[in-house]
This record gives C-alpha cells, sequence and structure tokens, in this order.
C-alpha cells in the first residue's frame, strides 16, 4: 500500500476510525507536533479533455500537520477542517516513515498491523459503497431509435 | 465622479443588524447537518459559485443569511480570502471519475453503457405532498434500498470517454497535450484576449443563471453554437497533493463532487476545400457539485467563444466580465447605498437647464 492509497483511505474514513488506528501508536511512541493543524487552501489543477490544456476549476478546504514519531517525520493533508483527524492521519504517516529508520525501534510487524488496519477501513468502505453502485447500475439505460 | 462620504447612523445600523438576527430566528433550529443532507444541490450552486469546496461551510453560510446564495457566496469568498494557499494539487485527469451518472446525447450505445444516475430529467413536475410527512418518507426509501440486491454489480463505475473513441475514428480534432501552467483569476488581474485556462476558472466560478442566459441566447440564434452533449458525467475525482516530506510521492486529501461536460459541434467551414476537411470540435465544462445546466451551459460558452461574430455570447470580454456572482451582486447591490451628492449634481443639472429653456 503506498502512501496515496493509504491516505485515500484516512481521508475517506471517520475522524473516529482514524483515531482508533492512531490509538496504539499514541499510547507506545514519543510524538511531537512539529506544524500545529491549520486549514489551508489546494487549488486544484485540472486538465479539460477538449484541447487537453490546464486550467484551476477552485480551492478546497483542506488541513495540514507535521508531527514526528519516535523521531520520524509524518505529513498529513486533509479536505476538511478536522484538526484531530489531520493529526492522528500525520501519526500514522509518521509511524510508517520509521521504515527507513531503523533507531526509532518500531518493528516491521507494528507497521504491517497497522497497514492490516487500514487495508480493511479500505475494504469497509469499499463494502458501504456496493450497495448504491448497485442502485446506480440499475438505472443504466438502452434508448432505442423508434423505426429501427 | 467622485464619491463623497456620509457619516452618521450608527445605532441604526445596529438595529438592522440586530433585527437581521430577529428574522433569522425560527421556532425550529436547523443543523448544519440538516442543510447538508436536505439541500445538496443549493450546496453544490454556492460552492461552484465561491470557487471553494467545502460542503459544511458552505451549510454554514446559507444558515447564517437566511438561505441567500449571493450572500452565502460573499461569505465564503471573504473567508476564503483569509485562509493560505500552501498546494497546488497534482494535475486532475478526470477521466478516473468514480461515476454516479453518465449519458450521453449523440450516440445511444456507448461503451460502459449509459447510466442515468440520480436526476430529475424524467421525473413529473407534480408537488409530492407526502414528502409533508418526512418519516414516514424515510422508511420507504430505505425499504427500497433493501431491495436492491440484485444481480448489479457493486464496483466502483469508471468508463472511457465518448470523445477517445471519436478521435480515434479521426472525425474529432486531434489535441496535444499542453502544459502550459493555468492563468489564475483569483491571483492575477484578468485582460484580453485572455487565455483558455482564465476562461474556464472564470466560468466555473460563475453565477449559474447568468451562464445559462449567455449559453441560451448563442442556441437560440444570438450566437452560433447549438451543440450535441457528447457526454455528460457526475461523479467523485481523487484530489492529491505533493507529499511533502518527499515530493516524489502523492497523498490523496479526499474526493470532491464534480459534473463534465463535452459537448460538439462541426468545426467552422467556409470554403470546400475546409468543408471537406471538417471535423468536430467541443466546447468544455467542469464545475464542483451536481449542476448539470451550469456544466452545459459552461461548455457551451466555452464553445462559443471560439467562434467569431457580433453577439453578446461571442464577446469574450462580456462573457467574462459580468458573469461573477459576487461582482454582479455588489456592483447592483451599491445602488442601494447613499448616493446623495451624486445626485444632488445630476439634480442641479436637470434644474439648470430647466430654468435655460
Amino acid at each position: 500500500m503506498n502512501k496515496r492509497e493509504m491516505s485515500a483511505i484516512l481521508a475517506g474514513a471517520s475522524a473516529e476510525e482514524v483515531e482508533a488506528a492512531a490509538a496504539g501508536i499514541r499510547d507506545n511512541c514519543e510524538i511531537e507536533i512539529l506544524k500545529k493543524p491549520q486549514k489551508t487552501l489546494v487549488m486544484v489543477k485540472v486538465r479539460e479533455s477538449v484541447k487537453r490544456s490546464l486550467f484551476y476549476l477552485g480551492e478546497v478546504l483542506a488541513t495540514e500537520c507535521m508531527v514526528t514519531v519516535n523521531g520520524a517525520k509524518g505529513a498529513s493533508v486533509m479536505a476538511g477542517d478536522n484538526f484531530e483527524k489531520c493529526i492522528n492521519a500525520a501519526i500514522i504517516d509518521g509511524f510508517m516513515n520509521t521504515e527507513k529508520m531503523p533507531e526509532c525501534g518500531i518493528l516491521e510487524e507494528k507497521r504491517e498491523s497497522l497497514r492490516g488496519e487500514i487495508k480493511r477501513l479500505g475494504e469497509k468502505q469499499k463494502n458501504d459503497r456496493e450497495k448504491l453502485n448497485r442502485q446506480i447500475r440499475k438505472s443504466q439505460v438502452n434508448f432505442n431509435v423508434m423505426g429501427e | 465622479m467622485a464619491y463623497v462620504a456620509v457619516t452618521g447612523g450608527r445605532e441604526a445600523i445596529e438595529q438592522s443588524l440586530k433585527l437581521l438576527k430577529i428574522f433569522r430566528e425560527s421556532g425550529e433550529d436547523i443543523a448544519i447537518s440538516c442543510i447538508m443532507e436536505n439541500m445538496g444541490l443549493l450546496i453544490d450552486k454556492i460552492m461552484s459559485e465561491a470557487g471553494f469546496y467545502s460542503r459544511e461551510y458552505a451549510a454554514l453560510a446559507l444558515k447564517q443569511c437566511e438561505g441567500s446564495v449571493e450572500e452565502a457566496v460573499f461569505l465564503l469568498r471573504a473567508y476564503r480570502s483569509t485562509l493560505p494557499r500552501n498546494y497546488y494539487s497534482n494535475v486532475v485527469d478526470t477521466s478516473g471519475m468514480r461515476l454516479i451518472r453518465r449519458i450521453s446525447a449523440a450516440f445511444k450505445d456507448i461503451p460502459g453503457g449509459q447510466i442515468l444516475g440520480p436526476t430529475y430529467d424524467y421525473s413529473h413536475r407534480l408537488l409530492d405532498f407526502s414528502l409533508m410527512d418526512e418519516e414516514k418518507k424515510r422508511e420507504t426509501v430505505g425499504a427500497d434500498a433493501e431491495e436492491s440486491g440484485g444481480n448489479e454489480s457493486g464496483e466502483d463505475i469508471y468508463c472511457g470517454r465518448v470523445t477517445d473513441l471519436l478521435r480515434e475514428e479521426g472525425v474529432m480534432a486531434e489535441a496535444e497535450e499542453d502544459n502550459t501552467e493555468p492563468f489564475d483569476v483569483t491571483s492575477n488581474l484578468l485582460t484580453f484576449p485572455a487565455p483558455r485556462s482564465a476562461r474556464l476558472q472564470t466560468f466555473a466560478r460563475s453565477d449559474a443563471g447568468f451562464l445559462g442566459g449567455v449559453a441560451y441566447s448563442s442556441m437560440r440564434g444570438y450566437g452560433a453554437v447549438h451543440p450535441t452533449v457528447s457526454e455528460l458525467r457526475c461523479g467523485y475525482l481523487e484530489i492529491c497533493v505533493p507529499y511533502v516530506l518527499d515530493e516524489e510521492d502523492e497523498i490523496c486529501i479526499g474526493e470532491i463532487l464534480v459534473t463534465e461536460v463535452e459537448a460538439l459541434v462541426p468545426s467552422h467551414t467556409e470554403t470546400d476545400e475546409e468543408f471537406e476537411k471538417m471535423t468536430l470540435s467541443g466546447g468544455y465544462g467542469l464545475i464542483f457539485g451536481r449542476n448539470e445546466n451550469k456544466a452545459i451551459a459552461m461548455s457551451i460558452a466555452d464553445a462559443s467563444l471560439e467562434t467569431k461574430g457580433d453577439s453578446p455570447s461571442q464577446d469574450e470580454e462580456f462573457v467574462l466580465t459580468h458573469g461573477d456572482c459576487l461582482e454582479m451582486s455588489g456592483f447592483i447591490s451599491h445602488l442601494k447605498l447613499p448616493h446623495y451628492v451624486t445626485f444632488q449634481s445630476s439634480l442641479d443639472r436637470v434644474r439648470a437647464k430647466g430654468g435655460e429653456e
């Protein structure tokens, strides 16, 4: 699971779910906040499909912060204004970044366990969407041209 | 003519603001979550015209100003101006949209199929008095949802574009990828002729009614564009930004709901030779949220500016400088404020002229 996939799952999860995923790290690791959560704008850059040029669609409200987990840096930028959710996501990111820093003293099996937990969150989100997706697919239409 | 300030009225103004609160008060308070869930299309309209995506803050703005769209847009634009913009997203490719609706007016059979999704297009426009009893309605919708098992796949829905097929066939003009950095109308003064990026950004933020009027006028003959909607799609886009600790990597900040339209028009021809080489060209529309008429209108306005003529919809400066909700309502609204000195000056001239005669 790469950074993009993991952050997408965390962004789609509830604040409580992200808090639960970060709880073990909070209890067992030394956490320092490098950059307090703050609101920021994210300008959305889009490639339009007719002339394939770029333009700015508009801005999304987001929250950003940065922490360290046993000395390893972690960062998060998340749509919305939930500061706690953003901190917890940054803590999870920092925990994962200990992979490249053995001196942080985090065993790979701990990271693997957290990856599994986040993967389960992703599967739950997928299951939640399935019901609606089935309803949407039911509205697939076949128009017939009269006389053909 | 210069403006002259007025003073006084402080107590009356304070009382007026107090009255606003009194008029906003109601016996039954409405929660922000309730506005978000029940007024989704209104929220979408406000976010689109504010150029600011936050469902919660749009709902808050609506609550604060008794549901006035222009006041809500004003509040969001004002708030947005207090925030830093620390990120620009990586380029979003809309072909990766997770779809909830996708139709084509150009072809009845398109790869991936046409999916009506949620639409009022085929609804009877009759007042539904059963909604008066909301609890009962909720139960009914819930029961329908349970019945929906069926054999349909529950996988997320992604589809290729209709225009990609037309390009493969050679009937639509091929376009090279243009990586010119976009112009930002929120930070720079618009000059004319405007770059395409400025045009599209301005349209995306435009007042839906104004843009609809421009498109309608073009279709009715004050212009030359009556296109066919090649594809209209509505769905979710993932927004990613560079990962601050490793710019080579990226993280996803979440999803936004958008509506996108590609509209097709035959390329303009005057000579037989040009006619032989005629291809399809297009107009493009993309906006925050679900607002299909605005997205279609945007695609028409875009295509119309590619044509030459004297109609308003073909006048770039006219179209791009009169559609901003905030500027429009602000300029009209200022007429309510005291103009005593300027009017007195006009009055004096009229009286003087009368005296001369």
